[in-house]
């Protein structure tokens, strides 16, 4: 590993959970190599938000979080984009062989970082999100140019046809009436499962071209924790069964 | 050979698969949801019985996609087998 290029899209409940974390292990990893932390979003703290969210001034939520943390971590190279992630500016942030945590809570960004990234021959977007109590983490991997697992939209219909505007098409209007309740112990569960496959990717050899799950649910209720294989998407047509009938059958695919 | 559920007994036209003929398979089936995950006694079941039966213990959403070992499965009426693993997927969490 001769670099860390990471990308945090998002700084709410999940992403301003995370970063801290990511920075405390990027700054004494071991062997040390040059680690680039690029945060990006276009959202502001406010007070509101200080029921989820660690902030020590008012202001754009990646600058705010820089300005916090450089001074702490100084092995990291810290960066803000205070812009939401657009068509516009993907391009310009994302890169062949970053590490993209996508801490987003919308469809319509998770569609568009998934959409960007199949361009690449080697990317990791590690996509996390949560309802009350629960959530998930998904891990899209591509490895010299092929997908290692699914993509976000190749398991999940509602990322693929996703429902709503992104950030960057929204007025204030409709961002001041974007957010909703969240548990703040559910965003920090998410941001400790996308710790739990950084570890994976950095320390576990081989994870990257044979991971052992591709997906991670959590349910706080039911006191769980579940992985899933998610093997890439062979996309060709659907094998007419009943034209099969009578003839020996495919062999099976295991977990 | 994988069979159609109610292909070979006089069924009703409604029959979604969930009867078994005189062969009955028997067996399990870890059926998973989210984070729940359970081994169920379905083999020789269809994967929409397995929906209507659990919808309600693994709060399998109407949309969910089906997976039988790892691969989608479109066809509701696919007999499962004794050791599948059937996943209905949970959507993604929709905040952050």
């Amino acid at each position: 590993m001769k670099e860390l290029n990471i990308v945090v899209v998002g700084i709410g409940g999940v992403g301003s959970a995370l970063v801290p974390k990511l920075c405390r292990y990027c700054q004494h990893i071991k062997p040390q190599v040059p680690v680039s932390l690029v945060l990006i979003d276009g959202d502001l703290y406010e007070q509101n938000n200080a029921n989820r969210q660690s902030f020590h001034r008012f202001g754009n939520k990646a600058e705010v979080t820089v300005e916090a943390l450089a001074p702490q971590f100084d092995r990291i190279q810290l960066s803000a984009i205070a812009e939401f992630l657009k068509p516009d500016n993907i391009d310009f942030i994302i890169a062949e062989g970053s590490i993209v945590f996508l801490c987003v809570d919308n469809n319509t960004s998770r569609k568009m970082v998934d959409d960007f990234t199949h361009k690449f021959k080697n990317i990791v977007v590690i996509c996390g999100g949560n309802d009350m109590t629960d959530g998930n983490v998904q891990i899209y991997i591509r490895r010299k140019g092929k997908d290692i697992t699914a993509s976000l939209a190749d398991i999940h219909p509602e990322i693929a046809s996703p429902q709503g505007k992104a950030p960057y098409q929204m007025n204030c209007e409709e961002l001041a009436m974007a957010s909703s309740p969240q548990l703040f112990f559910a965003n920090d569960l998410v941001s400790a499962l996308m710790c739990l496959v950084f570890y994976q990717i950095i320390e576990v050899k081989d994870f990257l071209d044979k991971p052992r799950f591709g997906e991670l649910y959590f349910d706080m209720l039911l006191g769980r924790v579940e992985s899933v294989v998610r093997n890439p998407v062979v996309k060709v047509a659907q094998v007419d069964r009943k034209k099969c009938k009578g003839k020996s059958k495919p062999a099976k695919k295991g977990r | 050979m994988k069979r159609q559920g109610g292909a070979q007994n006089a069924a009703p036209a409604e029959d979604d698969g969930d009867t078994t003929d005189n062969e009955n398979e028997g067996g399990s089936v870890t059926v998973t949801c989210g984070a729940s995950s359970q081994v169920l006694e379905v083999a020789g079941k269809s994967i929409a019985y397995v929906r209507r039966e659990y919808a309600s213990v693994f709060n399998i959403g109407r949309e969910s996609k089906a997976m039988l070992n790892g691969a989608e499965e479109n066809d509701e009426s696919h007999i499962l087998e004794d050791g599948d693993n059937l996943e209905f997927v949970k959507k993604s969490g929709d905040k952050a």
